[in-house]
């Protein structure tokens, strides 16, 4: 079941950035990741990662290099992580656990 | 075009004030299809199909634009306004900028016309005449005529006879053409005695305490005699490198060595220093001739009728073969055993030249009045030698010796080196030289000074004729590009590089003027002689205008290297490591480093000047710097437009650590050349660093080439930079040729503001000289120009 737009649409940035803290990945590679880990839970609309990239990209919470992979050859855009952007996704994941905690709350309650 | 691509140009479309991130987001969708593509045809799906899935999977395409569009919107607004402008403000500024380039080149064609040899042997060169030709041609005849004399002349003494003519009761007309007969030399026409001894006549008549009547009679006897080896004439009498004494062969008379006449000659010369003066009157005859000129109408007109009168006032002629007669005579009359006798006319001689000094009234009539003590001590040596008396040959040379140190550690190596310009340390040489040269008087004064900078104007010219030619090749390249380029009428002034290029261009337009003339400044026979102070504080405005020179030349260069190479969809296997550019970078600038410490410890040790050799390694290797930095420049970004390798990065930020590395060190090569007073520095350097640099650039493209080996790469690559690099040459030189002529005018200004001290000191009847005498006392002026070095 993919999960609604809405409520997708805030958890790409933090989801965006926990990928990247684990190694830096191109494109493709981080759509088919989401994809892929989440079983089709969590789907990027691929037009949509690009311009949230060039966003992160112009926050620098990510830096971007052209890299030759090793396997194939080929020449990829390779997205990185900052250290301005490691420390808003260990916020996120504070405010997260937070939100989470109190969300569990609340519907446990109904 | 493939569906893909498609895709991505609308989808990017909003972007395209950004091509570099256009290109990159391009790239970078591309990739991404490429892979989903290949996905789906592992999954069966047939080409097309796969194609379709994959852009269906990006998204809508108008969102996909919006949504990138808005993630680079703080940068592409800009980028927008910018392109607005420029549409806007480019083609005005452009089309002024070809009209300015074409008025240059017209007002180029207008200076090369009417150069004659003559002109030029004189020291005149186009642009003066140019000038003046303006000047005078406000002028009456009666006017033009005292300033200039007859302009048809073909001869000086025909040039002033006129005026001479024309007031026969002004004694220092008299002089002025009785000087101006002195100087045919050898080649004297027919009837030339019968006109300079009436001449003399009417001189003496009119001015008798002045003993030059008897000094100019005797030079009619000048051109009958014959010297061996007058090249030296005892003026070099050691050499510089070494400062080992050498004493050259002494003057010989190769025949009719009549003693007799040479004896009437100095008697001829003591009767002359019998009289209380003996002046060539350089300064009043200038004086006079613009106190007879009506009063000016502005200052600036006034400013260039001093120019004038001064350009056209001669130098002391004949002295120094006069000087030659008596002392070839004089060693004749030791050699013969007359001692005494040859003593005495050296005495005369001596006494002579210091009253000539004392009466002297510019620069040059005082050094050649030193040189001519010094050449009468030489002899006098050399008569001791033969006397036998090696005590007081001894004494005689070390006394010249000295004297020479003095005048070249105080005078001759700093003026040449431009750190003399200030003109209280050549009064303050003056002064000492005074005190060491027992019996001369030397009365200095801000004059000489600027009297020095007239001559050597052959760069001048030289740098019109190269503008011209640079000129004449642009116009024809650019209409043969034109008439080769299709879409020629729609875009034909920027159909070469582009709209960023041209803004590229046109920032190099305003950059790269200063900084060639500030090059230019530090040329000995140019800029100094404009004026320009080669000083360390010059140098912090020139550097910056320097090194944003080589940025912008770099970024055009890169700039046509990287659209070339995208359009052709290149990709250049340079796998070579940053080690690699360190490398080239080290190679470059090693040698040169080890090398200019290796000069500045050999200057700075108090050599006077290098061997030509270490002048030549010298040079070599700043052409090889050069060669490299260009090579490593464009190395760098060939691997960055590709993009290939982290790596690559790496590789550009050590190549701005290189420009700051070599922005330091040539801080403190320019701080070392100006402690040495280096004249090998600053002359060869500003040039050799343009040349080499050219030299690089074409080199590095050759080896692009090489290693593309794409013939139309290479071409396309070559022409497009060459021709960049051509154009704004042009429009350098284009634009240099006014800023040349704008200084050259603010030359003549300061030259005659010190001459017109001069005038005031002496209070010539002027009516622009008492305002001058207003502004100075009012402090408008500077103080170092007025004659205060007294």
């Amino acid at each position: 079941m993919a999960l609604s737009q809405e409520l997708a649409r805030g958890t790409v940035m933090p989801i965006v950035l926990a990928l990247l803290n684990e190694q830096p990945m191109y494109g493709y590679e981080l759509v088919k990741t989401v994809n892929d880990r989440t079983n089709g839970v969590l789907q990027f609309k691929e037009g949509t990662l690009y311009p949230l990239l060039h966003k992160m990209q112009s926050q620098r919470l990510i830096k971007a290099q052209w890299e030759t992979a090793e396997d194939t050859g080929k020449q990829r855009k390779y997205y990185h992580i900052t250290s301005k952007g490691e420390k808003l996704l260990t916020e996120s994941k504070t405010q997260w656990q937070q939100l989470s905690e109190a969300v569990n709350v609340l519907l446990a309650l109904g | 075009m493939s569906k893909t691509t498609d895709f991505i140009e609308r989808i990017t479309e909003k972007l395209k004030h950004d091509r570099e991130l256009r290109l990159d987001i391009s790239h970078e969708l591309q990739t991404h299809l490429d892979e989903a593509v290949e996905e789906y045809q592992a999954s069966d799906y047939s080409d097309d199909d796969a194609i379709e899935a994959a852009i269906k999977d990006m998204g809508d395409a108008e969102e996909l634009t919006d949504d990138l569009w808005q993630a680079n919107k703080s940068r592409m607004k800009l980028r927008a306004w910018c392109w607005i402008v420029a549409r806007m403000t480019l083609m005005p500024i452009c089309l002024a900028m070809i009209l300015a380039f074409i008025l240059s080149g017209l007002a180029t064609l207008g200076l090369m016309k009417g150069q004659s040899e003559d002109a030029f042997s004189q020291g005149h060169s186009s642009i003066q005449a140019w000038v003046e030709n303006a000047v005078l041609k406000q002028m009456s005849d009666q006017q033009r005529l005292i300033v200039m004399g007859d302009m048809n002349a073909r001869t000086l003494a025909e040039r002033w006879k006129p005026l001479c003519d024309a007031y026969p009761d002004e004694p220092l007309y008299q002089l002025n053409y009785i000087r101006a007969l002195c100087l045919y030399g050898s080649k004297r026409p027919q009837g030339w005695d019968d006109q300079f001894l009436k001449a003399l006549k009417r001189g003496r008549k009119l001015d008798p305490d002045n003993g030059i009547y008897d000094v100019l009679e005797v030079s009619m006897f000048l051109p009958k005699f014959e010297y061996e080896d007058t090249h030296y004439a005892g003026l070099e009498y050691y050499e510089r490198c070494g400062k080992n004494l050498i004493v050259r062969y002494p003057l010989r008379i190769k025949e009719n060595c009549d003693l007799q006449m040479i004896g009437n000659v100095v008697k001829s010369l003591e009767k002359a220093t019998d009289h209380s003066e003996i002046s060539i009157h350089h300064v009043d005859i200038v004086a006079k001739r613009l106190s007879q000129l009506p009063d000016p109408k502005t200052m600036r007109e006034y400013f260039f009728r001093v120019s004038l009168a001064v350009g056209t006032s001669q130098m002391t002629g004949g002295l120094r073969n006069l000087n030659l007669m008596i002392c070839a005579g004089a060693v004749e009359q030791a050699r013969q055993g007359n001692v005494d006798e040859a003593l005495r006319w050296l005495d005369v001689m001596e006494r002579c030249a210091q009253k000539m000094t004392a009466g002297s009234q510019a620069l040059m009539e005082m050094l050649t009045m030193i040189s001519l003590h010094q050449s009468i001590g030489l002899n006098r040596a050399y008569v001791y030698e033969i006397a036998g008396n090696s005590v007081k040959r001894d004494e005689m040379l070390a006394s010249l010796k000295q004297q020479r140190h003095l005048v070249e550690t105080l005078w001759m190596n700093p003026i040449r080196s431009g750190a003399c310009n200030d003109k209280r340390q050549a009064g303050y040489f003056m002064n000492l030289l005074s005190q060491n040269l027992s019996g001369y008087t030397i009365d200095y004064t801000p004059f000489r000074m600027s009297e020095y900078v007239m001559y050597d104007r052959a760069m001048v010219l030289l740098a019109m004729i190269l503008l011209l030619a640079m000129a004449c090749i642009c116009s024809v390249f650019a209409i043969g590009r034109m008439a080769m380029t299709k879409d020629a009428s729609r875009k034909p002034v920027l159909m070469w590089i582009g709209w960023r290029g041209l803004f590229r261009l046109l920032l190099m337009c305003i950059l790269c003027p200063l900084g060639c003339f500030s090059i230019l400044s530090a040329t000995p026979l140019l800029g100094r002689h404009l004026g320009l102070d080669n000083n360390r504080i010059n140098w912090l405005v020139y550097f910056p205008l320097i090194v944003g020179m080589l940025l912008l030349l770099w970024a055009q260069g890169a700039e046509a290297l990287r659209q070339r190479a995208c359009s052709l969809g290149m990709s250049v296997p340079d796998r070579r490591s940053r080690w690699w550019y360190l490398w080239y970078f080290l190679t470059a600038f090693l040698p040169f480093v080890i090398l200019w410490l290796s000069i500045d410890l050999t200057l700075l040790s108090g050599a006077w000047r290098v061997s030509n050799a270490t002048m030549a390694a010298y040079w070599l290797c700043l052409i090889i710097t050069f060669v490299f930095w260009w090579y490593f420049v464009i190395a760098v970004e060939i691997a960055w437009m590709q993009g290939i390798d982290k790596r690559f990065t790496a590789a550009r930020k050590q190549m701005w650590v290189g420009l700051i590395m070599s922005g330091l060190i040539f801080s403190l090569f320019f701080y070392l050349a100006d402690k040495s007073n280096s004249m090998a520095y600053q002359e060869h350097l500003p040039l050799m660093l343009i040349s080499a640099l050219l030299l690089g650039f074409l080199v590095s493209l050759l080896r692009l080439g090489k290693v593309q080996s794409k013939t139309h790469l290479f071409s396309t690559s070559m022409l497009r930079s060459m021709s960049m690099l051509l154009c704004v040459a042009a429009i350098v030189l284009g634009g240099s040729a006014g800023m040349v002529l704008g200084l050259l005018e603010s030359h003549y200004t300061n030259q005659a503001m010190v001459i017109s001290s001069i005038l005031i000191d002496r209070e010539i009847p002027y009516s622009n000289a008492s305002i001058l005498k207003k502004m100075f006392s009012e402090g408008q002026l500077p103080a170092d120009q007025t004659s205060s070095d007294q």
